[in-house]
């Protein structure tokens, strides 16, 4: 399985990258977490202020939460919705948007490519990279989310968390396959880096500004819209067909980048 | 009939409206050392880069060991029989020379690959980014050749190397080429092409000029004698049949370029008092001058950069 050398031997040049990440999202969740209670405790009524807030707003940073006194519906806004969704998501897109392109960019790659590697491979061994990096950083928020949730004696629904992070794998997987073909396309380290958080950047404020209005419909070419998770993480409900949506996609995207690979120029 | 290694079919590569290269027909048998002469930006990488796939052509073929290379299937097998030196090649920084060779193994197989590191060593545990260009073209040397290829295609194989290496790998081109591999390599350094190549091509502003055998090229074109004389030299005695050019010299010494046998030259000697006499090959550079002076028309191209680089071949 040549692919399997190549994913492995890429995953092996991210690895500090991505434990980077990874400890600076336990980080981040942590210090969430960590805000919780005095959250609570303070003489404000959170609710009512969310309610306060500007639709578009709401639906970009805060999604389908309304009760944000339990420790579910507040990491769905400070964690989830807009740290996982966007930032994550857009680091996702960055990082796989160098897969290609930095190899192409120092010719390094006509070293793999003059060997018996077709570039339809070689793209799925790139993909293929990304995959572990995405669990690596999956279950290291999600270990600090079960310990921080610990540490301030709150309960959190295990099961939940597990689907908010499995869906929330998947559209991360999403984000990789757009920096994969981005990548494929623009050959250029800068060019498909750019393109890439342009894409999942701005699909997701597509999405945010676009509901309930009139042009909902552009929203749906928005992945954050076949994710939500409050929807996940409060109520336990899984949208299978999104989860369909994002499936699909992801297997388009790469399908994809490796035809557009093939027929294109190494430049 | 045996299957040419490398065969070129009307290749034609336009970016745009820029030429890369321009039906460009050639073939170059199995086992030879084959050069691929032409100052910078003339259509080598672009030639080499269209023959490994790289590139696709705008018109044209071209196939290895007989495998089209827009056959993506068959292509893909027949590089088990490839090996290729980029041009100014990047390896991965961050990784050791030794994995980089176990990643390139993996995908390719390097049955020869300890073997190639005695003869060319680099420091392999180390990191690449802290090789010299040298020892980057070492490494890249190695995993050219390490899974024992039958053809093999660089893009200018010797830039970096001090000239100790760069003999050992003349060396070694010689000792593979008896082994039946065939090599095909882009330079712009004439020495290397006299010393390396069986037969050369040689490109210019996309086109290909001329193909010839070294040695045809060199006896045609003669031998240069320098003649001392205490006598007064009358240049109109030098012209026989065998003289390409007589000149005086400004310190009054004769330059002769003769092509063919002496005989014409000694009866003319008899009537000279000789301090010095000096018969030696024609310089390579004089030879290939020749082609890169070749008119050409400008077509699109830029003809100052042409005639900078046509400059710093004749340094070379």
């Amino acid at each position: 399985m040549r692919e399997l050398d190549i994913a492995l031997f890429e995953f092996d040049q991210r690895q500090r990258g991505i434990l980077i990440v990874s400890a600076l999202l336990v980080a981040t969740a942590g210090l969430t977490i960590a805000v919780f209670p005095s959250f609570g405790e303070a003489d404000v009524n959170f609710n009512e202020l969310l309610e306060s807030y500007p639709e578009e707003f709401r639906t970009a940073f805060v999604g389908s939460v309304t009760d944000i006194s339990s420790l579910e519906g507040y990491l769905v806004i400070e964690l989830y919705q807009l740290v996982w969704l966007l930032i994550v998501g857009s680091y996702f897109a960055y990082a796989a948007g160098s897969l290609i392109a930095t190899e192409v960019d120092r010719n390094s790659i006509e070293f793999v490519l003059v060997r018996p590697i077709s570039r339809t491979r070689y793209v799925i061994g790139k993909f293929l990279a990304m995959l572990p990096a995405i669990l690596v950083v999956n279950v290291a928020v999600f270990a600090a989310v079960v310990v921080g949730a610990g540490l301030i004696d709150e309960e959190i629904q295990f099961s939940r968390l597990v689907l908010v992070h499995a869906v929330g794998g998947l559209y991360l997987v999403d984000c990789v396959a757009i920096g994969l073909l981005s990548s494929a396309f623009f050959q250029r380290v800068r060019r498909a880096q750019g393109a890439a958080i342009g894409v999942v950047f701005g699909t997701f404020l597509l999405d945010s500004l676009t509901t309930d209005t009139d042009y909902e419909f552009l929203g749906s070419l928005s992945l954050t819209r076949y994710i939500d998770p409050g929807e996940l993480l409060v109520a336990g409900d899984v949208d299978w067909g999104g989860v369909a949506v994002l499936f699909v996609t992801a297997c388009v995207l790469v399908v994809l980048a490796a035809e557009v690979f093939e027929r294109r120029d190494l430049s | 009939m045996t299957v040419p290694a490398i065969d070129i079919d009307g290749l034609t590569k336009f970016y745009g409206d820029v030429r890369g290269i321009e039906d460009l027909d050639l073939s170059v048998p199995e086992g030879e050392l084959f050069g691929f002469l032409g100052p910078n930006g003339a259509g080598k990488s672009t030639t080499i880069r269209l023959l490994l796939g790289f590139l696709k052509p705008t018109e044209g073929t071209a196939s290895i060991l007989g495998v089209p290379i827009d056959d993506r299937d068959a292509f893909l097998e027949v590089r088990d029989q490839i090996g290729h030196i980029p041009g100014d090649p990047q390896f991965y920084d961050d990784v050791t020379g030794r994995k980089t060779l176990d990643y390139l193994a993996s995908l390719g197989g390097d049955e020869r690959r300890d073997e190639l590191l005695e003869r060319f060593p680099v420091p392999i545990d180390r990191a690449v980014r802290g090789y010299s260009r040298g020892n980057r073209q070492k490494l890249a040397i190695v995993q050219a050749f390490m899974h024992d290829p039958k053809v093999v295609v660089m893009d200018e194989p010797t830039s970096g190397l001090d000239p100790l290496v760069q003999q050992e790998f003349y060396d070694f081109l010689h000792e593979e080429r008896e082994r039946g591999v065939t090599v095909f390599f882009s330079t712009h350094i004439l020495s290397e092409v006299r010393q390396v190549c069986d037969q050369v091509g040689i490109i210019r502003n996309g086109r290909l000029v001329a193909v010839e055998q070294i040695d045809d090229l060199l006896e045609r074109s003669g031998k240069v004698v320098t003649l001392q004389s205490p006598d007064t030299i009358d240049p109109a005695d030098f012209d026989f049949a065998e003289t390409i050019d007589a000149r005086l010299e400004p310190d009054g010494s004769l330059r002769l370029v003769i092509s063919g046998n002496y005989d014409g030259l000694v009866d003319v000697l008899e009537g000279y008092r000789i301090d010095d006499l000096e018969v030696r090959e024609t310089a390579i550079e004089d030879v290939f001058m020749h082609f890169y002076d070749a008119e050409d028309g400008g077509d699109g191209y830029d003809d100052d950069a042409v005639t900078e680089d046509t400059e710093e071949v004749a340094d070379a």
